[in-house]
Order: C-alpha cells, then structure tokens, then sequence
C-alpha cells in the first residue's frame, strides 16, 4: 500500500439501527499482493456495561464483512489478494443489537474497535500495517422516520360478506429511512378528527444477522399492503398513513390516491406520496356491470337466467348500480338478428326474477338500479294473435292478442344494510336505428262467406294470424 | 292455394301477413282472381267498384290489370268475431309496471373520412342570435363557410338541442370552392327540418328547394346542375329532378366536349335497348346527341312529410292522452309548430364499370342516389366516358336554400357533411354508421325530449303512438 490516510471519517452511520460504510484497498504495486483485515472486539465507553446491556447481548457490535450479501458479525478476519493496479473492497458494519430489547438498560455511549489492514506481496515484502480505528456514538433516540410513498387503495368487492373493501399499498422510498411500524388512518371525514380507523402495523424483524428493524440501507424498497374489509358504498373515506419508530415518533404523513383495479399506473404524486391533505376521496360507488350478448336468434329470451349465469349463478349484485348488456348479432349483419316470442304470455326479451332467488342489488345516480338494454341490428317481434277460428255460423273461437316486446317485472329489494330504502329496478332501452321493434299484431276478424241464393253453402275463413305488421296495422290499436 | 280480393282487403288465404284498415261490416261480392294473372298494382282492392263486378254471363273481366272471374254471384261475406288487440311494449308479472326508458343508442364515426362538415351541436350563441355565416368543424377542414344575407341564420332551440333557422327565401353557400380529394364513391348528408306553425300537408311544392351542388368544369360551364327549376318532362333533363343530389366526381376531364357545352344528361339505364348493344341504344334512342332524350327517368317520386311526421307525438308522455301538442322550438320566446319533419338526407355515389355484356359500352356508370330517411327518392345512372383521367380538383358551388312556396314554411339546419370512402363497400358501412350517428346526435328532436324518454310508469304503458313517430325510430307497439 502506497497511500495511508489516517482521521479519515468514514460517512456518517446511523449507529442503533445499523448501517455500514464500505473500504476500498487499491494495488498500485507492481505485484500481487494479500491483505489481511482483522478487526478487535468492540470496546465500550465507562457508561455502558456490556454484561448487562441490551439484556447481555452488546458484543461486538461493530464488524466487517466481505460482502453484503452474508453478514457474519462475527467474522473477525478477511483475507483478500489483489492483483497489481486493481482494487478490492471490504465493509465495515455496526449492528447495535444481537436481539431486540426495549428493557431500560438499553445502552448509551461511545463504542470502538480496531480494524487492521496487513499487506504481503507475492515475492514477499511487506508493509506496515493500516489501522482504522472505527468509533461510534451509541443510540440515545430512534431517528424519526421519513415520509413514505406509493400510498394507494385499490377498491374491491367481498361477495362473502356483500360489503366493499379497500387494499392499501404503500412503500419506504428513502434511503436510510428506518421505523418500526405504520399508522394508517381511514376516516369518513377530510380533517380526519375522529378516524374509524387508526391502525398500527408492526414490521416485525428478529432475524439475527441484521440489525432490527431493517437492512443496511434502512427499509427503501420495502413494499406493504394491508385490505380493511366491511365498508359501505357510498360512503367518503380518506386515509393517510405515517410510519413510526419504537418510540412512537412519527414520520409526515402521506394521503391516498384511490384505483378501480389493481397495478395502477401511479402518477408523480402518488408515486412521491405528495397528495395534499385529504387526497383523494376514496369513495366506494356501485358501478355498472357491461356484458356483450352475441346471438343472431333467440326465443323467449330469459335475460334474468342469462345475467344470472354470469354471475355465477348468483343473483347478488350489490356489486352493481346497474346492468347494461348490449345485443347484436353474432355475424354483424343487419337485419338477420331476430329474438322473438313464441307465446303471447311472454316477450321477446323477458326479465322476471325467479321466486326461488331472492335478487339484490344497489343504486346509483337517481337511487335506483339501471337495467339499460341496447340493441344494435336487432329485431325484436312480439308474439303475433291468433285470428279467429270459424267452424259456422255463430260458431267460433274469438281472436287473440297479440304480445309484447318486452315483459318486465317490477323489482324492488330491501337490503339489510338500507332496510328504511326499497331499491327499484329501472329499465333503460337504447335502440340504433337499424333495429326494429314490433309488437305482436292482434290475430284478425274470420269471415264467413254465405251463397245468399242457396242457403246452407258457406265457407268460413279463418282470421288473420299476423307474421309482420307495420305501423297501419297499429293505427287504432 | 287461390287469390281472394275481398272488399278493400287482399286476403291471400295463406298465414301471412293481411293487411287492412276497417273491419268487414257489409256483405261484399267476392271474385276469384287468375293466379296467372299479375295485378298492375297490387294494391288493387282499392279499386274495387260496382263497374268491375263482372256479369253472371262474363267470364272474365280485367280490373286494374288484373284478370278477374265471378267465383260467385249473390254470395255475401260477413265478419265473425273482432280483431285482437296488438301487443304492447311490455307486459308485467307483478302488479305494477315498472318504469322503463328509451333513447337512441349512442353512437359515433371517425370523422377522418369527411372532407367537411357544418355541424350545430356546437352552436354556443343563445337561442335569438343572428348570423350569416354557417362555419365548417375546424377539426376537418377550416376556413370553409357558407354565408347568405344578414341574419337569415337564427340559432334555434328545442328540447336542449341547438340549430339554426334558415330566413325563408334565403339561402347560405359558398361559389367556386375547390375540392381536392378522392371522389369515388363519395357522400353527403344533411340533416335538416321544415316546419309550419299551421297545417301544412305540402311542404315542398317542387324540387330542389333545398340543397343544391353544383359542379363545374375547368372551363366555368356548368356540367350538373340541379339547380330549382318548373320541370317540363318534354323539354328538361332529368337532372333537374333532384331535390338533393351529389355528384362532385364530374370533371371537364371524362365527359364529352358536347356534354360540357350542354349539360349532362342522365338516362335510363334500364331501357330496353341499353343490355343489349350499348351502341344501338346510343344511336337509335339518341340519349345523348343534339336531338333531345326520349327515355328519361321518370320524375323521382317525391316523399311526403305525412309519414314522417313528428309533430302529433304527444309533447309530454307523463300523461297517455290523445292530446296532441305542437313541436317547441325556442328563439328567445317559445314557438309552437304544428308540423314539424326532421329529414335525413342522404347523398352518394359511386362509379360502375358496365356489365360483361355491354362490353362495347363507350361509358361507365355513374349512380346517383338520394335517401331521404332511409328510403330512396331519387336515382340517376350518369353515362361517363370510361377513358377517366382521374382529377382529385374539381370547382363547385354549394347552396342551401329556403324556397318555401306557400304556406310559410320554416327551414331549420342540423348538418351538413361530405365524405369520400376507400370503395363501395366500405362507403356502405361509412354511411350506414355516419347515419346511426347522426340518429344519436339529434335525439332529442327525434323523440321531443330532452331527456330519456319515458315509456311506463307504475300505473299504465304510457302511450307512444308509433304511427305517428320518425320512421327511424321503427317501434311499433300499442
């Protein structure tokens, strides 16, 4: 070693929740040279009693390591060869504790040790040995934490219990940013005077060849998420978070960005967590459920059976404000999509809820339950009547209705989460041109034709059963 | 199974559709019809009278052109039992009905399409406002506006949905505006509305009194017009039919030196002579030389606002009343119009090669076809030289007009677009998607709401009298 340096501070380490600093050694030589590092036991200033500190177990607090990847503190000796003009590198740590103890005597003070740096080349010579002396200043106070980031609610749905949920995330983005467990608030008011929530999570960490609480570098990168369950829709929520040390500091609070769905893309505020105070309402509304129904024929179509179906088999849907399903035709044509109705006790779209299954369902703009059904290239017949049968004079079966486009039911639900409100159904009907909608003609007047000149020949004709019908047949319907 | 023509009903003893208007209530004489024999007009029953009742000796006799036999005298027909009644737009399970909306489903075009469009949804000026200058969407094409005289535009309002009025007897354009895009196929829309604040069964008395293009060559004359003008069928070309038309594909460059100093003529494609030889059909019909046409189009049939009309749809369906109540539109003070029909126009066309037999033709086909909600009122097949040299510039004068005749009619404009497509059919998909949009966006002078509309309520299936609705709505229901 060409260069000795000595006074040299070393950066400042965070000394009660461990940290390290790293050593370069650099070859200038002209040949391969080992070194061998040792480091002394850790000495401790008059204040402190190791045999009784930290329940016994401050030894060796300060040591050195090869790599960051394994920690040994006690590991007293490294050897490295270093080629001529090339460099190696060692670290030197401090772990305050062996096993995390909040007892009283937790120690205070100065902490020392030795590292020795000895030189041998490959021919032989050798130099005087490097010392640095490594001093330390025992904790007296957890550092507070700093401001977290990423700090977002994800909303989701339990169909167990039928309540609403949030998923909060959040990460630690500062280097050396140490703490020991996190306050998130959620509350329903901006000012967050009277939280429903006031959470307290602890990091645990008693893995032994780390420090508490945290890696070498503190906790950046760390990533957390906690789900609250049981909440209501419609109701204003907003939350904040802040970690905490052992002692109950607490770092600046960050507010939450809420998301409809998972992986969000975070904008610049969120991903700093610099939302002012309240952020972002996190709001749980009742959305619509969009479905697609492809189908060039359908008759009689069950639209309860089918929405139910995909629901999985299910008639909950809390989850929704609404429901909008959108038909077309399978081909894309126009004009060949036909759903009609073969009974005229039934429409040609029908949505009544099966008396076995009680329907729920939620509210939104309007506090009611849209149920919007549009139509593209679609035609809807109604069951067309029957004319009148004629079997001879004065005998005859009257003609009968035609039927509807649509049979609807009334729907209403009582949740038990609004039992004072009944929930009602509406039915929304968006049509494209294209799509036609006809009604189910009354079957026709029979006729019966009589030879006024020789009685007792007649011929009955039965009334009209209508297939199409336009608007004239609807003039005096 | 044989033909019956009973009374004013066509009853083709099959279980199809029948059509008719009032029940049977007198005994009628009933004639057994030729199955060879094709009526001229089916709707022959009409024509029913006691001068086509054939005699007992007659064996036939020809009634509207159809061949008609006694299939018996003295026999009487008589109505048994009544009509159902139709269906209704829903029934219920439960008690009550439940309160059930309709609207038009939304939708839209890419607009990358469209050489221009003049459009009113974005009118920000109140209704009463006053201006002369109809300005196109910046987004498509800018700096094109059609102007007339002061304030014979008005910026109008009904149900929340903004539109100018057009002062009658003034007209907006623009003169020698040059195109410089593809031109086939190519189509134009406009969407516009006349109205009365009375009665009106008439209100177009001749063609052309609405829109009209015209193109002219490089040389400034005239090569189409449909300019309005009292049509003569003896002396006047065809082309001055058309109450809308569209054909900026002319250019001085493909049509003859004749037709450029005279006028194009349109012909009928369907002359007898034309599959044969196109050359006979040239010479011996002489569509196109000095000596004047024979075989001209019939004049288009005009379409009536009768069918189309949305003024008796009752203002106010929260009450399922007969009461009708007139159209509403807002200029500053409300004002009710009694007849009010909102037409869709639509405007294309598109070149056609001649088919495998006229491979002699010395033209190509050029259809003209005018669509007025939904249905064809004008089409023309335009000869063109088929040695084309494609131009993409062609000068043309636009002119929307006001020509009311009698009676005050009132002209209002929604829009207004032109757009050219990568070939026939994808122009097809193009219009029919350009038209649902237009559909949506005047919905709410389509259903008079400016709102969803309501249909049912908890007590009773709330009246949409569907013979009286926009044929583009095509619900029917009681």
């Amino acid at each position: 070693m060409s260069t000795y340096l000595t006074g040299v501070s070393l950066g400042q380490v965070p000394t009660g929740f461990g940290g390290y600093t790293g050593v370069i050694i650099q070859n200038s030589g002209n040949f391969p040279v080992q070194y061998t590092i040792n480091i002394s036991n850790t000495t401790f200033d008059a204040s402190v009693t190791p045999t009784t500190a930290a329940g016994g177990l401050l030894y060796d607090t300060i040591f050195i390591s090869d790599s960051l990847d394994y920690l040994d503190p006690n590991q007293k000796q490294i050897t490295k060869i270093i080629n001529c003009n090339q460099s190696g590198s060692f670290y030197i740590l401090h772990s305050p504790f062996r096993t995390f103890n909040l007892s009283t005597d937790r120690s205070q003070g100065q902490e020392y040790a030795a590292v020795t740096i000895g030189s041998q080349s490959n021919i032989g010579d050798s130099d005087s040995n490097l010392t640095i002396n490594v001093t330390g200043n025992r904790i007296t106070g957890f550092p507070i934490p700093k401001k977290l980031g990423k700090f977002y609610a994800v909303k989701n749905y339990s169909k167990i219990d039928a309540s609403p949920s949030l998923v909060f995330y959040w990460s630690c983005i500062n280097n050396l940013d140490y703490y020991t467990g996190f306050k998130l608030e959620l509350s329903t008011d901006s000012s967050f005077t009277s939280p429903i929530i006031n959470y307290e999570y602890v990091n645990q960490n008693a893995d032994g060849p780390f420090p508490l609480y945290g890696a070498y570098d503190g906790f950046k990168n760390e990533n957390h998420s906690v789900t609250k369950t049981n909440l209501s829709f419609n109701q204003n929520y907003y939350a904040r978070i802040q970690a905490v040390n052992v002692t109950g500091g607490t770092g600046e609070y960050t507010y939450a960005t809420g998301y409809d769905y998972d992986y969000p893309i975070l904008d610049d505020a969120t991903y700093s967590g610099n939302h002012a105070s309240p952020g972002e309402n996190l709001k749980i509304t009742p959305t619509i459920l969009y479905l697609n129904y492809l189908s060039n024929a359908e008759s009689d179509f069950d639209l309860f059976e089918s929405l139910y179906k995909l629901n999985g088999d299910s008639a909950d849907f809390r989850k929704y404000s609404g429901i909008n399903v959108k038909f077309s035709p399978s081909d894309n044509s126009i004009g060949n999509a036909i759903y009609k109705s073969s009974v005229v006790s039934k429409g040609a779209i029908n949505f009544i809820p099966r008396s076995d299954i009680q329907m729920a369902f939620n509210t939104g703009v309007g506090g009611i339950f849209r149920l919007e059904l549009e139509f593209e290239n679609v035609n809807l017949y109604g069951y067309g009547g029957e004319g009148v049968k004629v079997r001879g004079d004065g005998d005859f079966s009257a003609a009968t209705n035609g039927g509807p486009i649509f049979k609807f039911d009334d729907v209403k639900y009582n949740d038990t989460s609004d039992s004072l409100n009944t929930r009602t159904m509406q039915y929304y009907v968006y049509k494209d041109l294209d799509s036609l909608f006809y009604a189910g003609i009354g079957g026709g007047q029979g006729l019966l034709i009589t030879d006024e000149t020789n009685k007792g020949f007649s011929i009955p004709i039965n009334g009209s059963e209508i297939k199409t019908i336009n608007h004239i047949n609807l003039k005096n319907p | 199974m044989g033909q019956y023509k009973i009374g004013t009903i066509n009853y083709l003893s099959e279980d199809k559709a029948v059509i008719y208007d009032n029940n049977i209530t007198t005994a009628i004489n009933i004639y057994k019809v030729d199955p060879a024999s094709k009526p001229v007009n089916d709707s022959v029953s009409s024509s029913q009278t006691a001068t086509l009742v054939p005699s007992v000796d007659s064996t036939t006799i020809n009634a509207n052109g159809q061949t008609v036999t006694p299939f018996s005298q003295g026999v009487s027909v008589n109505g048994v039992g009544s009509n159902a009644d139709s269906g209704k737009l829903t029934s219920i399970a439960s008690s009550t009905l439940p309160n059930i909306y309709f609207n038009i489903r939304k939708n839209s075009f890419d607009s990358k399409s469209l050489y221009f469009r003049f459009k009113t949804s974005d009118i920000s000026s109140s209704a009463g406002a006053q201006t002369n200058t109809w300005a196109s969407d910046t987004n498509i094409l800018s700096g094109l506006s059609l102007t007339g005289d002061a304030n014979c535009l008005t910026v109008t309002q009904a149900y929340g949905q903004k539109f100018y009025e057009l002062a009658s007897t003034k007209s907006i354009g623009i003169s020698n505006f040059s195109f410089n895009v593809p031109k086939n196929p190519s189509y134009a829309f406009l969407v516009y509305a006349l109205a009365n604040a009375s009665t009106t069964s008439a209100l177009f008395s001749g063609s052309n009194q609405v829109h009209k293009f015209q193109a002219t060559s490089d040389s400034g004359a005239i090569i189409y017009n449909n300019s309005y003008k009292a049509h003569n069928i003896s002396t006047d070309r065809d082309q001055f039919y058309s109450v809308f038309s569209l054909s900026p594909l002319l250019s001085s460059q493909f049509i003859s030196e004749y037709q450029q100093a005279n006028g194009l003529d349109t012909v009928n494609i369907n002359n007898r002579y034309f599959p044969g030889d196109f050359n006979i059909f040239q010479t011996t019909a002489r569509v196109i030389t000095e000596s004047g046409r024979n075989n001209s189009n019939p004049p288009p049939e005009f379409i009536s606002n009768k069918f189309f009309n949305l003024c008796n749809t009752p203002n106010s369906l929260a009450s399922p009343t007969s009461t009708n109540t007139p159209f509403i539109i807002n200029q500053g003070s409300d004002i009710p119009l009694n007849t009010f029909s909102l037409f869709f126009v639509e405007m294309y066309s598109y070149l056609e090669l001649p088919s495998s037999n006229q491979q002699n033709a010395a033209y190509n086909i050029l259809n003209v076809i005018t669509k007025v909600n939904g249905l064809i009122s004008y089409t023309a097949k335009i000869l063109i030289k088929p040695d084309i040299n494609y131009s993409n510039n062609i000068n043309c004068n636009i002119s929307i007009g006001n020509n009311p005749g009698s009676g005050g009619v009132k002209m209002f404009l929604f829009d207004y677009l032109y757009g050219t497509s990568r070939d026939v059919s994808s122009m097809t998909q193009d219009r029919n998607l350009i038209l649902e949009s237009l559909g949506y966006d005047n919905r709410k002078v389509l259903l008079k709401s400016s709102s969803d509309l309501q249909m049912t309520n908890a007590n009773t299936s709330l009246r949409f009298p569907a013979n009286l609705s926009h044929p583009f709505l095509n619900m029917y229901f009681s």
